[in-house]
């Protein structure tokens, strides 16, 4: 990764519950701070509000840019959430001319799925072409191609969890809500059972492991990357699943194809805030109206 | 794009060259082949063919094969319907033979990165070129070149499961015949007439279509889709719900910007080969 000497990047990771502060000084990841936000607020600039508070202890002159991750549907080029998880009051909200206005930088937005592939690009497990799948309360993905975020149309790539399986999608099979919804028991609880050595407990992540070898296949099928890095709450419980995903995934129809392919998990720390500050480094493709403006400005001068 | 090049089909059953200069194909040849011929009597007949079109303008060759691809190394595996071609290092032989750049890559990479530069998706930097026919496959253009993933093997969505078996398996031509007892081209044919039962079928066609679609939508989220290959040409008669089905989608300003176009390109699988050639120049000038 290259930043120019004294510089430093700021991310931010918004949950539904709380927002995740950090900054990467000179190439290095800092201190990150958490703050709780007002997400049942029916103002929306409480959020907003809260989101200003938590950057500013750690806002300096040295930050050339922000970079935020949105558990939502984020218009990438105009800077705007449109629709967020947890937040209700949030409806297009123009997240990112409101904070470049604040803080005079440039700012970006992205999927959180994005950020997460964006920050094992940058500081895990990443290599040049991979595909970043988070299975937690959902299940998204972030493709990266050369070293890059796929420059899709609309922000929406990756969206694997969406695409229909069986009777319904396949993020009610291979996220935390295969759990929920199938057996009426938390993930969490399972993985406490199957480290316990309960059959039980046992045989049903054998049976998610099946499920997502099926969407590793559909993601291969569809983006062919050479590694999927595998992210989120439920891949902690990876012992339990990995075997009955690799019997699924060597079902796949080009025997070649998967040869030399590797599927892992993630194990950096904070790797959502670290992803969100690297959208700095992935900017070639975003538009910002900072650097708009500062060009227009530039113009008008000369 | 002023250089002449040399785009070749390799189809089970014929061999098609062209020479494309300017985006136009200036000479062109189809031939028929005997798929059931040895590696090598195939390999003669496409030397042959590219003879015929050759000439001193030539800068390169594109050849799109219906198979697996090694693209780096120009190797095509276990070609469709020509049993003998089970691994043949096309690019390092036509190269030593010809002394001019060879590029080769699938058939529906060819069409999509043909349409991106001749056809309906020109001018557009992320695109899907979907050829429904004898398999269902696409080509992905991101930032104006072709993606061709790891193994060649980005958008073969027609392998994804749908129901009991895949995508393939209901949109290829065959399943016409094998549902109906009646080929594509008759109820193409039909549908023309106004028959009912013609139109109700691609109808039905539209709506598993429009499912493909909305997985490719989530999948890789493209500005437009350029539909080719000879369903397409059913494309009036399945276009009322495919697009009903698309409209599904959970996010609604994603499907209010997206295209979805039939191919007019009668020449597209020649100077979809020929492309390849303007792409990989292209992606060198870029690095």
């Amino acid at each position: 990764m290259i930043l120019p000497e004294n510089g430093s990047l700021i991310g931010v990771d918004l949950g539904g519950t709380k927002v995740a502060v950090g900054r990467i000084d000179g190439n290095e990841p800092g201190e990150i701070v958490q703050k709780m936000i007002p997400a049942d607020s029916k103002d929306p600039v409480d959020i907003i509000n809260a989101i200003i508070e938590a950057i500013n202890p750690l806002f300096n002159e040295h930050v050339l840019g922000i970079g935020i991750g949105i558990p939502g549907l984020v218009d990438r080029d105009e800077g705007i959430v449109n629709d967020i998880q947890n937040i209700p009051s949030w409806k297009e909200v123009h997240l990112r001319d409101i904070l470049e206005a604040y803080f005079r930088v440039p700012v970006y937005l992205d999927n959180d799925a994005n950020c997460f592939a964006l920050g094992e690009s940058r500081f895990g497990k990443g290599t040049a072409d991979f595909v970043g799948l988070t299975l937690g309360t959902g299940m998204g993905a972030g493709i990266i191609k050369n070293g890059f975020l796929m420059p899709d149309a609309q922000c929406g790539s990756g969206e694997f969890g969406n695409i229909p399986y069986l009777e319904s999608i396949y993020e009610d099979y291979c996220s935390g809500k295969f759990f929920t919804n199938k057996y009426g028991v938390k993930g969490e609880v399972l993985a406490e059972a199957a480290s316990g050595g309960d059959q039980l407990a046992l045989k049903v992540f054998n049976e998610f492991g099946l499920h997502l070898g099926n969407a590793i296949k559909t993601i291969k099928l569809s983006v062919d990357p050479c590694k999927v890095i595998i992210g989120g709450s439920v891949a902690q419980a990876s012992t339990f699943f990995q075997a009955s995903m690799w019997k699924s995934i060597y079902d796949f129809p080009f025997p070649k194809a998967i040869r030399d392919f590797e599927v892992i998990f993630s194990e950096a720390k904070n790797i959502a805030v670290l992803g969100a500050a690297s959208l700095y480094l992935n900017r070639t493709k975003q538009g910002s109206c900072y650097e708009k403006t500062v060009e227009i400005i530039k113009h008008k001068l000369l | 794009m002023n250089n002449a090049v040399i785009g070749i089909s390799i189809g089970g059953k014929t061999l098609v060259a062209g020479k494309v200069k300017n985006g136009h194909i200036e000479k062109s040849i189809s031939r028929k082949i005997n798929n059931k011929a040895s590696e090598d009597e195939i390999l003669k007949e496409v030397f042959d063919i590219i003879n015929e079109v050759n000439d001193d303008e030539v800068a390169g060759i594109g050849i799109g094969v219906p198979s697996l691809v090694d693209v780096d190394n120009g190797i095509v595996y276990q070609v469709q319907n020509i049993p003998s071609w089970r691994e043949v290092h096309i690019k390092e032989i036509l190269e030593s033979h010809f002394q001019l750049s060879v590029y080769v890559n699938n058939d529906a990479n060819c069409f999509a990165i043909g349409e991106a530069y001749f056809g309906k998706t020109a001018g557009f930097e992320n695109s899907i070129g979907l050829i429904l026919g004898a398999g269902v496959g696409a080509g992905i253009i991101f930032n104006g070149h072709l993606y061709s993933g790891t193994n060649c093997g980005a958008g073969e969505f027609g392998d994804i499961p749908f129901l009991d078996y895949n995508y393939e398996y209901y949109l290829n031509d065959a399943y016409f015949e094998f549902k109906y007892g009646v080929s594509a081209q008759t109820f193409l044919f039909r549908a023309n007439k106004k028959d009912k039962i013609a139109m109700a079928v691609f109808e039905h066609y539209g709506t598993v279509l429009g499912n493909l679609l909305k997985t490719i939508l989530f999948a890789v989220d493209p500005e437009i889709i350029v539909i080719g290959g000879p369903i397409s040409k059913a494309f009036p008669f399945f276009e009322k719900s495919m697009r009903d089905k698309i409209n599904t989608f959970p996010y609604k300003h994603a499907i209010h910007k997206l295209k979805i176009v039939a191919s007019e390109q009668e020449d597209i699988a020649v100077l979809g080969a020929a492309a390849l050639y303007f792409d990989a120049q292209n992606q060198m000038f870029k690095k």
